[in-house]
């Protein structure tokens, strides 16, 4: 009898480890896909630059400015979930017929004879692309000159998500000129200006200085 | 007379009927126990598969109800965020949760790695511990489990809706060595990571209920590379294979105690319960008409409150006392 019974007891402890065995190690896969935002920026396609070697009063967008290197004011348009860094490549061509030279510096107070111009372009991250205080000077950490070779500055700027303060990137061509160089300026002058931006997101807890 | 032959004969025959008689004396002398075994049945609901994100910019992620795909709460700012997932115990006894996770990772789809440690910049620059910010394509995932007691009742209240809507106020929690179990490309396991409380059986001992604890959810959490060298793509992914072994373990069980009644007498249904059982009092009024107000005190001099004549039973002995007036 002990015998039976101490075997019902292995049977038992037999069973009982094996239903365990069977039934405990069921499982989960989890799928782990990556989630990307979709870039959606707004740039404007075509833009103006004047020059205005003698300072003249010019109107622009309503207001009367005499920069001597003019450009109205444009902006891009995060619409993003994500901040944006943003990359700028800048490309100058002189226009076919003029002798005009880009400058690599400012002209002024120099006394230069040659048409030379200097234009750099400026970029800003701001709650509002009309209320915009530009920088006064040229910073070589913020600007980036219009050379006809392409230049680039990396993460010059970074914009905020949309509906977020800062979610506009305002920007211009800024600058000077030779006012009265050796060959006067005349209609034929001028440059054409390619910007390309390259969009990098960003996490949303970015800071937007 | 009795010659010698027939002498032997019956004393032989005697020896025989003793013998033919002990067999049945002793048989009716010993206890023949016959051992049944108690099928221990573990039923615990596993989701086989989950979905989960690599979210590197922190966006908003809707937690949907699987069945409709509502939105039932939104995750911010976490870079991995899973879909809710839970285990829900239905077995009518304690279980210890153990996991073992593998991460699989298709080198033909994605350059991404598994990372064993955070990726996230650790220290203070400049200080001889720092640790700088990985810049490889990498994510840290781990594995977290926690038992949400607020999840109680039906399988019809505990639902999908349900789960989700706790899963989605699920805070935020750095990585515990302790607690979470890394996932890698090498499995990796946790012991006792969770205990899943039993359930409320019915009288035929089948599922009926959800008690305090019989729910636990998981997720991969973790973070990753913001902006890696080689950028995000939508085919970098992987997959997190969990499987769970389920161990018993003793429902431990807390006296209640009746202790002075004032104006009549209270009984309780059980004498001992299990944390999240709900114990039913019976009032008897000396008095009829009069009312009972029960002072339900916990072991650590906790007050625990009635709903009528049931209250909720604690980690603990309780002790009811009454008054009827």
């Amino acid at each position: 009898m002990k015998k039976k019974l101490l075997f019902c007891t292995i049977v038992a402890l037999l069973l009982s480890a094996t239903a365990f065995a069977s039934g405990s190690r069921p499982s989960t896969t989890i799928s782990v896909l990556c989630n990307l935002p979709e870039i959606q920026v707004t740039v404007p396609s075509t833009g103006e630059i004047y020059f205005n070697p003698f300072q003249l009063p010019v109107e622009i967008d309503g207001e009367s400015v005499s920069e001597p290197i003019l450009s109205e004011p444009m902006s891009i348009e995060n619409k993003s979930e994500v901040p944006l860094s943003i990359t700028v490549s800048v490309t100058g061509t002189i226009k076919e017929g003029s002798n005009m030279r880009l400058a690599t510096s400012s002209t002024k107070d120099l006394g230069l004879s040659s048409k030379r111009a200097f234009v750099y372009f400026e970029m800003q991250a701001v709650a509002d692309p009309d209320q915009v205080v530009w920088d006064g000077e040229y910073d070589e950490a913020k600007h980036i000159i219009v050379r006809t070779a392409t230049k680039t500055k990396k993460n010059l700027a970074i914009i905020a998500q949309a509906n977020q303060p800062k979610h506009f990137g305002a920007f211009r061509l800024t600058g000077d000129c030779v006012p009265s160089p050796k060959y006067p300026w005349t209609e034929a002058d001028g440059i054409d200006v390619e910007i390309a931006f390259t969009f990098k997101p960003l996490s949303v807890a970015t800071e937007i200085p | 007379m009795k010659t010698l032959k027939n002498r032997i004969l019956s004393g032989a025959m005697a020896g025989a009927l003793a013998l033919s008689l002990a067999v049945p004396a002793f048989a009716s002398n010993s206890t023949d126990i016959t051992g049944t075994y108690q099928a221990v049945t573990i039923d615990v609901t596993v989701p086989t598969s989950g979905t989960a994100q690599i979210n590197p910019y922190g966006l908003d992620v809707k937690i949907k109800d699987a069945a409709n795909s509502a939105t039932l709460g939104t995750i911010s700012g976490q870079q991995i965020v899973t879909q809710p997932l839970a285990l829900q115990n239905k077995t009518a006894m304690n279980l210890s949760v153990s996991a073992t996770v593998l991460g699989t990772v298709d080198l033909e789809k994605t350059d991404m790695k598994l990372a064993a440690a955070t990726t996230k910049a650790q220290g203070t620059e400049g200080a001889a511990d720092y640790v700088p910010a990985a810049t490889v394509k990498s994510a840290f995932v781990y594995l977290q489990m926690v038992s949400e007691p607020a999840l109680t009742g039906a399988s019809t209240v505990v639902d999908a809706d349900a789960i989700a809507t706790k899963f989605a106020a699920w805070a935020p929690s750095a990585y515990d060595a302790d607690t979470d179990v890394i996932v890698g490309t090498k499995a990796a396991t946790k012991e006792n990571m969770v205990t899943l409380k039993a359930a409320k059986m019915d009288a035929n001992d089948a599922f009926d209920e959800f008690k305090a604890g019989s729910i636990a959810l998981f997720r991969l959490a973790g973070d990753c590379v913001v902006t890696p060298k080689t950028e995000w793509k939508t085919t970098d992914e992987f997959k997190a294979n969990i499987a769970f072994t389920f161990l018993p373990v003793a429902v431990q069980k807390y006296t209640v105690t009746i202790g002075t009644v004032t104006g009549g007498t209270v009984t309780a249904d059980v004498a001992s319960a299990a944390e999240g059982d709900t114990v039913t009092l019976t009032p008897a009024p000396t008095t009829a008409g009069q009312n009972p107000t029960y002072t339900i005190t916990a072991a650590d001099g906790t007050t625990i409150t009635a709903t009528g004549n049931t209250f909720t039973m604690p980690a603990q002995n309780v002790t009811v006392t009454a008054t009827f007036a």
